[in-house]
This record gives structure tokens, C-alpha cells and sequence, in this order.
């Protein structure tokens, strides 16, 4: 039988596989069928908040919000002061999600409870379909972290991401009925293209469950063993390596989030015997870039992303400026590239200001205005210190105290309720004053020289 | 409260393994490992793993029922860390 549930769900068949579970195949028919009956408990709202880490839930809650026209929304984190912000923002948000810690006042559903009421024989009334405009209405706001203290939205349409998953799915050759395995949220852009709306374009599946550790990753794959799909970051891909965990059945595996080693690229590839690409992006662009790292350093564009230099080359630091036909049209991009040439470029790293944690980013500005609104603190800076043995590099704070006595607990305690938990400084250095310029800037190479030279000396 | 020589252990793999500014005797071993006491998190949680892995030799997985409770505390995780040797 043939359906039509262009362009969002790319499938031939109702008995096409849409999600397999550990032991159980949920294909169209099915998915159709709970969505018709989570449709009539969906209370009425104009914001959703869909928390779901199992991505059919999540899966469910987007699609009923799709069908519903409702805006999504996708904060950068869901610490207390984020969803503190979104209530108030959005006073009719209804969060979707297993448990409701730290709802607030939110309307609250969720959506696996009313799964399991679902009677066998339910019978849907009428089969699934989106209104014409629902792909290019602004009806997604991603948050980034913003530089204000507050997050910063940026408005997006479904038709943004169902462009990109169409050209990541030619462009990476992926195979009819591959099973799309992914370590990384499905609410954060990278996992939601590559996990989520490309599957769904294209006709793959996607695995339901999240794996953590390498061990969990080898486990499922030897249970489905089928053709599949890694969608990883760079701390898996390292993990899986070290720990020796066997992978079979890999298609293809991505990374993104953060610079690949090239050496892992290389023994993942000989390792599991399958191509490792690289992606690059931002939340606020979406995928700009691919490359397979082991037969090319450069990154190309996708066909819809254009980088220009905005001046002349006069200086060291000019920017970069990406066009595209997305929602956001223009961006000047927060890394700096060198080589652009037919799309193609090199990338030479991040702005100082960017801080990039395990696929988390936000900005110096963000946390520096957190820790400078705690009572007990006169002036202090986050400083994120180079790259150690391969490891993440957590961040420390260098604080100017207005009395005498404070811990790094007290500190973090302050801070753990705005910001997020892997942005929480592992040390606290206590210093006199801050080494700030004429204009009250900090001095990163002032910064970096202190660090050195307390990183001996032990404090707090 | 002092440490069995196994929880020293396994209290200096975290502490060189997460690159933490502490000595072996100050973790209290009935502390929680996250959130509230050491305030580890998901990353270091990937990184333990790992380290583990390498030196006592097995995988930790998320399905196992205890995941939650061997990651507790310094005391729960060298227990687990004490019962996989038995059992290797």
C-alpha cells in the first residue's frame, strides 16, 4: 500500500520499520496508530517541551506537536533557570517528558504512561496528516546559551532540517533500511538532524534507546545485527577504542560536536571497518560542513551553505559569513577557517569566547555573568584551560572574593542551578585582582600565564 | 572513616582519571560520586568506563539493574570493582 506523508516521513510501506526496540519492531502502521491515540489526551497548548531521551517517545511528542502546529522549543540545557525562563516566557509550554522534576508550573504530560493504557485493539479514525504549511511556519525555537545570561533564541522551520536530512543521507551514500544508532540527545540540532528527521525523510530507522557506554553500543549491535548507523561525538568514539568493544554491522559512523583526533578516525575506520565522517555545524546554522577526515582535512559545504569573507583580507582576524537558504540566512561563524576555496576550507579553531564541552556549548560571557551575580563574589572570570591528554578539558574560575571565606562547593552550589553541570568549574583559584585592561577587559594571555602559575599551587 | 585498600585504589583511579584537585583521603567513602559530593557527571561517569576497563578488565554496562547503585559512592564501586574480579 502506498502512503503519503511527504515530505517529513519518507516511507514506502505502512509495514516499514520506523523504530526498533530491544526485542520489538514498531513500524508506520503502529506509529500512526499511537499517535491517533495520543492525539485525544494532548491537552490544547501552543509550546511543547518534549524531554524523551527514548527517541519513539520523542518521536511520538514531535510528530503529535507537528500535527498540532505546535512551536517547539529546544533550550541548550534543562537547568532549573532555563525552564524557570521558558514558564514564564511561555506560559501555556507543555512539557513532555517520563518524570515532571522540575516542571514548575508547566503543563505536564507523559506520553509512555498513556502508551501503556492504549488498548490492542484500538482503532484510529482517521490516518495521519500534516496541514500544507506546517514544514514553513517559524515553528521551532532553538536556544543557545546567548553572551546576556539569558538564552538566546533563534526561530527555525521543519523545512530547515528536512532539506539537511536529505542531503546528509545522499551525501554520506547511505543504504536503503539502515538502523540509525545515536549516543547524542535527540533535542540538541545535531542529534535532531541525524538522528531523528533524517531517518525519517529518507526512510531509515532509528534505534529507541540511548546507548552510554561502549559496551552498550556493542551490545545492541549484536542484537539487531543489521546495517547501522553511529551517531557519536568524539568522547564515544574515543571510549569505544580504548574499551576494545567489538562493533559489527556498522555502515557508517559521524562525529561531531568537536575535533576529531585523526588518529581515531584512522583506528575507528580499521578498527570497525566502516567510514567515520565528521560533521560541522552550529545550532543556530545546522550541518554546514562533512568531511571523512581520513582521506581529506578539508570540509565541504552542503549545497545550500555559502561562506564568503565579509572584508578584505587586511587583517588576521576577519570574519566569515555563511549564506544560506535556511531560516537564519546570514551567520558569521564562530570559528576561524582558512583555505575557503569552492566551498571547501580548513578549520583552525574556535573563538576564545566559545567554550565546546562534550557537544555542549555556550559562551565565556554566559557563565561569567552567572558567577559575577553570586553575592560573595567581587570579580571573577571562567578560564578553560588547553587541551590535556586527550581528556575534555574542564573549565576553573579565577574569583576576586568581597569576604574572606568561600568553597568551591558553595561556589558550584551557586552555580548549578543556571548553568549547566559539565560547565561547572572543577577548580577556584582565589586571586587579589583580576588582570583586566584599560576598557575592563580580561586578558586571555594574562589569564593563561596565571593559570600556569597557579596550577602548582593548590587552594580551595 | 578509613579506606579498605581497594577503595584507595579505586579513589586514586578517579582522582588521576578525572584530574581531580583532592587527595585519596579526602573522599568520604559513603559520599555520593555525583551530583551533591564529588559533583562528578556523565562525562567523567564515560571516562571511569574506561578506566576501569583498562585496569580491572571488564565493561561497565547501563542495562545492569545496580548501574545506579555501583555508581554511588566511592564504597559501592569498589565493592562492584571487588565482586567482578571474584567473578573473573
Amino acid at each position: 500500500m502506498g502512503i503519503n506523508l511527504q515530505p517529513l516521513l519518507g516511507y514506502q510501506a505502512l509495514t516499514d520499520v520506523v523504530i526498533y526496540q530491544y526485542d520489538r519492531a514498531i513500524t508506520v502502521q503502529q506509529l500512526i496508530s499511537d499517535i491517533a491515540y495520543l492525539d485525544q489526551y494532548l491537552p490544547k497548548h501552543q509550546h511543547l517541551l518534549n524531554l524523551y531521551e527514548n527517541r519513539y517517545h520523542f518521536l511520538l511528542g514531535l510528530l503529535l506537536g507537528i500535527k498540532r502546529q505546535s512551536v517547539h522549543l529546544f533550550p541548550s540545557n534543562t537547568t532549573e533557570y532555563t525552564l524557570d525562563f521558558l514558564e514564564k516566557k511561555y506560559p501555556d509550554i507543555l512539557m513532555l517528558n517520563q518524570d515532571n522534576l522540575a516542571c514548575g508550573k508547566m503543563n505536564f504530560l507523559d506520553i509512555k504512561i498513556l502508551l501503556q493504557e492504549k488498548p490492542v485493539h484500538f482503532l484510529a479514525q482517521s490516518f495521519l496528516s500534516f496541514k500544507e504549511d506546517s514544514f514553513t511556519k517559524d515553528n521551532i525555537v532553538i536556544f543557545t546559551s546567548g553572551s546576556t545570561g539569558k538564552p538566546k533564541p533563534f526561530v527555525k522551520k521543519w523545512q530547515d532540517f528536512i532539506v539537511v536530512a536529505e542531503q546528509l543521507a545522499t551525501k554520506l551514500a547511505t543504504k536503503e533500511h539502515a538502523m540509525i544508532l545515536a549516543t547524542v540527545p535527540a533535542q540538541h540540532t545535531y542529534g535532531l538532524e541525524t538522528s531523528i528527521i533524517m531517518p525519517l525523510v529518507n526512510g531509515f530507522s532509528i534505534y529507541d534507546e540511548r546507548p552510554f557506554y561502549p559496551a552498550d553500543i556493542e551490545k545492541i549491535l549484536m542484537k539487531q545485527a543489521r546495517a547501522t548507523i553511529l551517531i557519536s561525538t568524539p568522547i564515544h568514539i574515543r571510549a569505544c577504542l580504548n574499551t576494545q568493544v567489538r562493533l559489527p554491522f556498522l555502515q557508517y559512523s559521524v562525529s561531531a560536536t568537536a575535533p576529531l583526533e585523526s588518529d581515531h578516525a584512522r583506528q575507528f575506520e580499521q578498527n570497525y571497518n566502516a567510514p567515520l565522517h565528521e560533521i560541522y555545524g552550529c545550532t543556530e546554522v545546522g550541518v554546514i560542513a562533512l568531511r571523512q577526515p581520513t582521506q581529506s582535512p578539508l570540509w565541504q559545504c552542503l549545497d545550500d551553505i555559502k561562506i564568503e569573507i565579509t572584508q578584505p583580507i587586511n587583517t588576521e582576524e576577519h570574519d566569515y559569513c555563511l549564506r544560506t537558504t535556511r531560516s537564519i540566512q546570514t551567520f558569521i561563524l564562530n570559528d576561524y577557517i582558512t583555505d575557503l576555496n569552492d566551498n571547501c576550507f580548513l578549520l583552525n579553531g574556535r573563538k576564545s569566547d566559545v567554550i565546546n564541552l562534550a557537544g555542549k556549548r555556550t559562551s565565556l560571557a554566559y557563565l561569567n555573568h552567572h558567577l559575577l551575580n553570586i553575592e560573595a563574589i567581587k570579580d571573577g572570570c571562567f578560564y578553560q584551560p588547553e587541551l590535556k591528554d586527550d581528556k575534555h578539558q574542564r573549565l576553573v574560575v579565577f574569583i576576586v572574593l568581597e569576604k574572606n571565606f568561600f568553597t568551591l562547593k558553595a561556589l558550584k552550589k551557586a552555580l548549578q542551578k543556571k548553568v549547566d553541570t559539565i560547565f561547572l568549574p572543577r577548580q577556584c583559584y582565589i586571586i587579589k585582582q583580576l588582570p583586566r585592561n584599560k576598557t575592563g577587559k580580561i586578558l586571555n594571555n594574562e589569564i593563561k600565564l596565571l593559570y600556569s602559575e597557579k596550577n602548582a599551587s593548590k587552594n580551595i | 572513616m578509613s579506606l579498605s585498600d581497594l577503595e584507595v585504589q579505586v579513589g586514586e583511579l578517579i582522582i588521576e582519571t578525572l584530574n581531580l584537585d583532592m587527595e585519596v583521603n579526602d573522599i568520604d567513602p559513603d559520599d555520593y560520586l555525583f551530583g551533591e559530593g564529588l559533583g562528578l557527571d556523565s562525562i567523567d561517569a564515560l571516562e571511569l568506563a574506561m578506566a576501569i576497563s583498562n585496569q580491572y578488565n571488564f565493561q561497565l554496562r547501563s542495562d545492569d539493574a545496580n548501574n545506579r547503585k555501583i555508581f554511588r559512592s566511592l564504597k559501592t564501586l569498589a565493592d562492584y570493582i571487588d565482586s567482578q574480579l571474584k567473578i573473573g
